[in-house]
C-alpha cells in the first residue's frame, strides 16, 4: 500500500529531478522571503519534507486572469514555479489540460477525497444577484461552486483583490452585484493576498507559510502581516523627500527627476498596505514608485473608486479623506524628520486648501 | 530641447556605517559559543539585516577568507565559503537565472546543506549494490 500514497513535498522534488539540497536551498530561499527567524527556517524545511503535497483546488470567477499571470509568468524554474511542487492543483480551468465535464468530474472527486483539507484559492469577485447567474461554469454559479468548495476547504485563500475585496467588478456601479470571497464565505478561514495583483512571492510565500505552520497572523483586512504589515510609504526609498516636505509637482519637474516624493500627483503609498517597496516586481527589478509613477493603492478596498489616481491624499477622496493611513503616516513622519516633517505638513494643508483639481497626468 | 543628459541625476549610496557589523559579531559570538556548548547551529539571514554598502564590506573584510570554499550546483549556483574564523561560514544561494535567493551566515562545524542525509545514503547503498552488480557482470 504504501507504494500506492501520493508522494511528499520532498519526493515531488526528487521526482523532478532535483536533488535533497535543491529542496533545502529552496526551503532556506522561502524562509528568507517570510522573515523567519533560523529555528522556524529549519522546522519548515524538515515540515515540508514529510509531509505529502496538499490538494489545491483554484476557482477562477469575475477575474481578468492577470493574478494567475502574476503566479506563473515569472521568468526562469525560480521560486514562484516550485511552489508547484509542494502542492497538488488538482483544479485550474486555465493551466490544466482537461476540460467540460471530466474536468468538473476530476475537481469533484479530488474535493471529496481531500474533504476538510484542501486549500481553495479563488480569484475574482462572484456576483450575487439572480441566484449567481452573472457567472456560471459547467452549468453552475460562481456562488453555489464557492460556498460548497469553501464548506470543505482547510484555509480558503483569495487571491488578488477582485476575490480579496470585490476589486474592478464591485467598482461603482457595480453592475453585476459583484461580492468578496469574505462578503460570502466569511465564517471560513478566510486569507486574503490582495493586489492587482499581487507580487508572485506573496502568493507562493503565503501558501507555502500556511502549509508549514497553519493561517498566518493577519491584519484587520485578513491579510499576512508578514506580507501587509507596512505600507508602501513607510518602506518607500523616496520617504526621506517626504520628511524633508520634497515633492515632485508634476512628472516631468526637477523634483520628479531627482526622485522626490510623489505624493501631490496622487501618489497612495501612504494608504496602501503591501510590500512592493521592498519585495518589487519582476525578480526584484523596480516598483511603481521607483519606475516615477504614485502608487495606485491597488491593495486596498475600493481602489477603484478612489476618486482619480492623480489626485492628491489631501484632497480627501480617498476613503472619504485624510484619513487615519495619512494620520499615521504624518505621526511618524515628525517623530522621524523633525522640523522638516512639519513643512511637509504645512505643503499638505496648502495643496489641501488649493482644493480638488488633480495635476495632469502623464 | 531637454534631452536625457540635461536631467541630472544623483545617485547617493548609503556610504554610512550603521553598526550592523558589531550586533552581527556579537550575534556569531552568543553562537559560536552555544555550538560549543549544546552542539546547535544557529544562521543568520543577511537578507533581512538593513546592512549598508559599506557595513557589507567591513563585514566581509572583518570576516576574511578561510581555507575552504564549495561549490553547490542545485536549483542554480550556491557558493559556500568558510571564513577565516572556522566554524563561521558564508553561503551564498543563487537561483537558476543567477538571482539572489539567500544569502546567510551559519555558524556550524558543516553548513547544514552540505552533509549528505542519511535517507540518501540508504539510496546510495542501494546504487552502489546495483553498480557493483553491473560492473561485475560487464567485467
Amino acid at each position: 500500500m504504501n507504494t500506492q500514497r501520493d508522494p511528499t513535498v520532498l519526493e515531488s522534488f526528487q521526482q523532478q529531478g532535483l536533488s535533497r539540497r535543491a529542496f533545502l536551498k529552496f526551503c532556506a530561499a522561502t524562509a528568507s522571503l517570510l522573515a523567519l527567524p533560523a529555528a522556524r527556517a529549519a522546522e519548515l524545511a524538515e515540515k515540508l519534507a514529510g509531509m505529502t503535497r496538499p490538494t489545491v483546488i483554484y476557482l477562477s470567477f469575475q477575474e481578468c486572469t492577470g493574478c494567475l499571470e502574476s503566479l506563473t509568468r515569472s521568468f526562469q524554474p525560480t521560486l514562484e514555479s516550485l511552489i508547484f511542487n509542494t502542492i497538488s492543483l488538482a483544479y485550474n480551468d486555465t493551466l490544466q489540460a482537461a476540460a467540460g465535464e471530466a474536468a468538473e468530474a476530476a475537481r469533484e472527486d479530488a474535493m471529496r477525497k481531500a474533504w476538510g483539507k484542501y486549500v481553495l484559492i479563488v480569484d475574482g469577485a462572484i456576483p450575487r444577484p439572480e441566484d449567481g447567474a452573472y457567472c456560471v461554469i459547467g452549468g453552475r454559479s460562481a456562488l453555489d461552486l464557492l460556498r460548497h468548495a469553501a464548506e470543505g476547504a482547510a484555509a480558503v485563500v483569495a487571491v488578488g483583490t477582485c476575490a480579496a475585496f470585490g476589486g474592478i467588478p464591485y467598482a461603482a456601479p457595480n453592475p453585476t452585484g459583484a461580492a468578496s470571497v469574505q462578503d460570502l464565505v466569511g465564517d471560513r478561514p478566510v486569507i486574503n493576498i490582495s493586489g492587482c495583483p499581487p507580487i508572485p512571492e506573496v502568493i507562493t510565500g503565503t501558501i507555502v507559510y500556511f502549509l508549514g505552520f497553519g493561517v498566518p497572523e493577519l491584519d484587520a483586512q485578513r491579510r499576512p502581516t508578514m506580507f501587509y504589515g507596512t505600507t508602501i510609504h513607510d518602506r518607500c526609498y523616496r520617504r526621506p523627500f517626504y520628511d524633508k516636505g520634497l515633492f515632485a509637482r508634476s512628472f516631468d519637474d526637477e523634483g520628479a527627476r531627482n526622485g522626490w516624493c510623489l505624493y501631490e500627483l496622487g501618489c497612495k503609498g501612504p494608504v496602501t498596505y503591501n510590500s512592493c517597496a521592498t519585495m518589487k516586481w519582476n525578480d526584484g527589478t523596480s516598483f511603481p514608485i521607483q519606475s516615477g509613477h504614485g502608487c495606485l493603492g491597488c491593495s486596498e478596498p475600493n481602489f477603484w473608486d478612489g476618486g482619480g489616481f492623480y489626485r492628491p491624499l489631501s484632497s480627501g477622496l480617498w476613503h472619504g479623506g485624510i484619513g487615519e493611513g495619512l494620520g499615521v503616516a504624518a505621526v511618524a513622519g515628525v517623530a522621524i524628520g523633525g522640523a522638516a516633517a512639519v513643512a511637509a505638513r504645512q505643503r499638505q494643508k496648502r495643496i489641501t486648501e488649493a482644493g480638488k483639481k488633480p495635476p495632469e497626468a502623464p | 530641447m531637454r534631452t536625457l543628459e540635461s536631467i541630472p541625476i544623483v545617485v547617493e549610496p548609503c556610504a554610512a556605517a550603521t553598526g550592523m557589523v558589531t550586533a552581527i559579531l556579537r550575534e556569531l559570538e552568543a553562537a559560536l559559543q552555544a555550538l560549543l556548548d549544546h552542539g546547535t547551529r544557529h544562521v543568520i539571514d543577511l537578507s533581512a539585516m538593513p546592512l549598508s554598502a559599506r557595513d557589507r564590506q567591513a563585514l566581509e573584510r572583518t570576516l576574511g577568507e578561510g581555507e575552504l570554499r564549495m561549490d553547490l550546483q542545485a536549483l542554480g549556483h550556491s557558493r559556500i565559503r568558510e571564513s577565516s574564523l572556522p566554524g563561521i561560514w558564508w553561503l551564498r544561494h543563487e537561483g537558476p537565472d543567477g538571482r539572489l535567493l539567500a544569502e546567510h551566515i551559519e555558524v556550524a562545524t558543516v553548513p547544514a546543506i552540505v552533509a549528505a542525509h542519511a535517507d540518501d545514503l540508504a539510496t546510495t547503498r542501494t546504487r552502489l549494490a546495483a553498480l557493483i552488480e553491473q560492473v561485475s557482470r560487464g567485467g
